[in-house]
């Protein structure tokens, strides 16, 4: 979060209309530089979007053993900036908070927190067994699903259809692919680059 | 070149920032107390009035957030110059300095550049007590993608500030308080120099022998070059000349020019601020070994530091605590007639 701040700061002196955009978990909410940033960002009104994905779980941690209030959009209020919650889930809420808060920036009106609820599907790294997990919870929060959620409702308005929906599977799972391809295919590095970039 | 005036350490710092920030409209400064008061311990002193507030920049007390902002304004092509109010206070800061803006650079495979001067005060000797006087360098030195400069004198600290500000990489520049050349602090008048007024720079990397010598050279950085160089004046009295190098930058090291000096000489003395145990003369020692089939030692390598306790509040036990100038002579002296242990 400091980092954007900085660059935030970095696109108003220089005169360009780019903003920052910091993306954190509602666990890191309760670091310090979590904060100290929205502090900064308020003070000198920086063009810089904070989102804090709440998915409810930092590691093995719920939110409800880790943080004060049950909203991390709240916090705005102490900073001199709207802190918009988004429903669970729903992407073009998202989209919408996103566009107004984005248009805020450019026209001078400083940063504004984002907290989006959503869901963790996986364990937080390769190996987590989620014994602190609720059995069955994951199955219950994939009927919630976003991307399934979302494409019903551009079905409903007539913007997506089955040919569309196919074609752009097929470009993604295309894309996947040639990176997993690329990946597999390509030499490790030589060891002596390892001591290669410490310095510009 | 124009003419060179008397600057004290402050004054040559403030100027070198100044001519930078007339020189690149890219270099703007962030830091507690910085702009009003002009830095607590001076160094940009006069530069609000002329640069104002959008490039001389209070912050909150909160070194996280600012410190981390130069990484992000560096990435976004700004040259900030960050101060840190103390180096004892990186504390609160640390997660922004080792792991964001040492290491971007080299998690980005090399593209991204930040060019960021974190700037910050060191150093004892006037009872500001455990919290207030350390050193810490040798720490920052420890982490790879940092730089780290530590001038002893006003003219090193221009010509060294302004090759930080040009440098492409974080650099840690670290000014003692005790030279500085403070009104409201006592300082070592050496460290008060002549500085010419036209922009130069000093690169990285070039130790200075401050005094030439052939019995004992003493390796020594900001203000103890200073105490160096008294021990040295009354040495000569006793007929022992001392050589005298002032290491200038950390990183990076320049050991040739200690290990030049040290087969000259035979006997290496390491007078330093920081902490004694695991730091700079440890470093320094370790280069000499690694080298003995360059170095003959006719004495074996003495160090000076502070031992490991937090620096005290009471100046009697500070003072003593902290090398002093009797302490580098006294060890100088203490060599001349050891021999070494001979190989079976």
């Amino acid at each position: 979060m400091p980092p954007a701040c900085g660059a935030a700061l970095a696109a108003k002196r220089l005169g360009k209309d780019s903003v920052a955009v910091a993306f954190f978990g509602e666990g890191a909410a309760n670091q310090g530089t979590f904060h100290e940033s929205l502090n900064l960002a308020g003070l000198w009104k920086l063009p810089v979007i904070f989102v804090c994905e709440d998915n409810k779980w930092a590691i093995s941690v719920d939110k409800d053993h880790s943080t004060a209030i049950p909203c991390v959009a709240d916090r705005a209020a102490a900073y001199a900036m709207p802190g918009i919650a988004v429903a669970r889930n729903d992407a073009l809420e998202v989209f919408k908070a996103a566009g107004e808060a984005v248009a805020r920036a450019r026209k001078g009106g400083g940063p504004t927190l984002i907290e989006v609820k959503t869901d963790r599907y996986m364990g937080h790294f390769q190996g987590d067994a989620e014994v602190y997990r609720p059995k069955g919870e994951v199955d219950q929060l994939r009927k919630d699903d976003p991307i399934p959620a979302l494409a019903g409702v551009l079905r409903a308005r007539g913007l997506l259809d089955d040919g569309k929906d196919a074609t752009m599977h097929g470009r993604v799972h295309a894309d996947v692919s040639k990176a997993f391809d690329f990946a597999r295919q390509s030499a490790y590095p030589d060891p002596r680059e390892a001591l290669e970039h410490v310095f510009a | 070149m124009t003419a060179a005036r008397k600057l004290t350490m402050a004054q040559a710092i403030a100027e070198a920032i100044g001519q930078e920030m007339e020189r690149d409209s890219t270099v703007f400064v962030m830091g507690e107390d910085i702009a009003k008061y002009g830095g607590i311990f001076g160094a940009t002193g006069g530069l609000l009035d002329r640069f104002g507030p959008e490039r001389i920049m209070d912050t909150p007390i909160s070194e996280s957030a600012f410190i981390g902002a130069a990484t992000g304004a560096a990435a976004e092509g700004m040259r900030p110059i960050a101060e840190l109010m103390f180096a004892d206070f990186f504390g609160v800061c640390m997660d922004q300095i080792y792991n964001h803006l040492a290491k971007n650079t080299y998690m980005s495979g090399g593209s991204l550049k930040l060019p960021v001067v974190l700037m910050t005060a060191i150093g004892g000797g006037y009872s500001d007590a455990a919290q207030h006087s350390q050193c810490l360098y040798g720490l920052f030195a420890h982490v790879p993608g940092l730089k780290v400069v530590v001038p002893s004198n006003a003219y090193d600290a221009k010509g060294l500030m302004i090759q930080a500000i040009r440098d492409d990489n974080p650099v840690m520049f670290f000014f003692h308080k005790g030279i500085m050349g403070l009104p409201w602090m006592a300082y070592y008048e050496g460290s008060t120099t002549e500085v010419p007024q036209d922009a130069y720079t000093i690169p990285f990397g070039q130790a200075r022998i401050v005094r030439e010598g052939s019995d004992v050279t003493i390796v020594s950085l900001s203000q103890m070059v200073q105490k160096a160089v008294l021990a040295a004046a009354q040495l000569e009295a006793d007929g022992i000349r001392a050589e005298v190098i002032d290491l200038r930058t950390l990183v990076p090291l320049d050991v040739e020019t200690v290990l030049r000096s040290v087969a000259k000489t035979g006997r290496l003395v390491i007078a330093d601020e920081d902490y004694l145990n695991f730091g700079l003369s440890g470093e320094i020692a370790a280069s000499i070994a690694e080298h003995l089939d360059r170095v003959a030692l006719k004495s074996p390598v003495r160090r000076l530091g502070v031992p490991a306790v937090p620096i005290p509040y009471s100046r009697p036990l500070e003072q003593s605590v902290i090398p002093q100038v009797q302490d580098i002579a006294g060890a100088c002296r203490s060599m001349m007639g050891v021999k070494l242990a001979r190989a079976a």
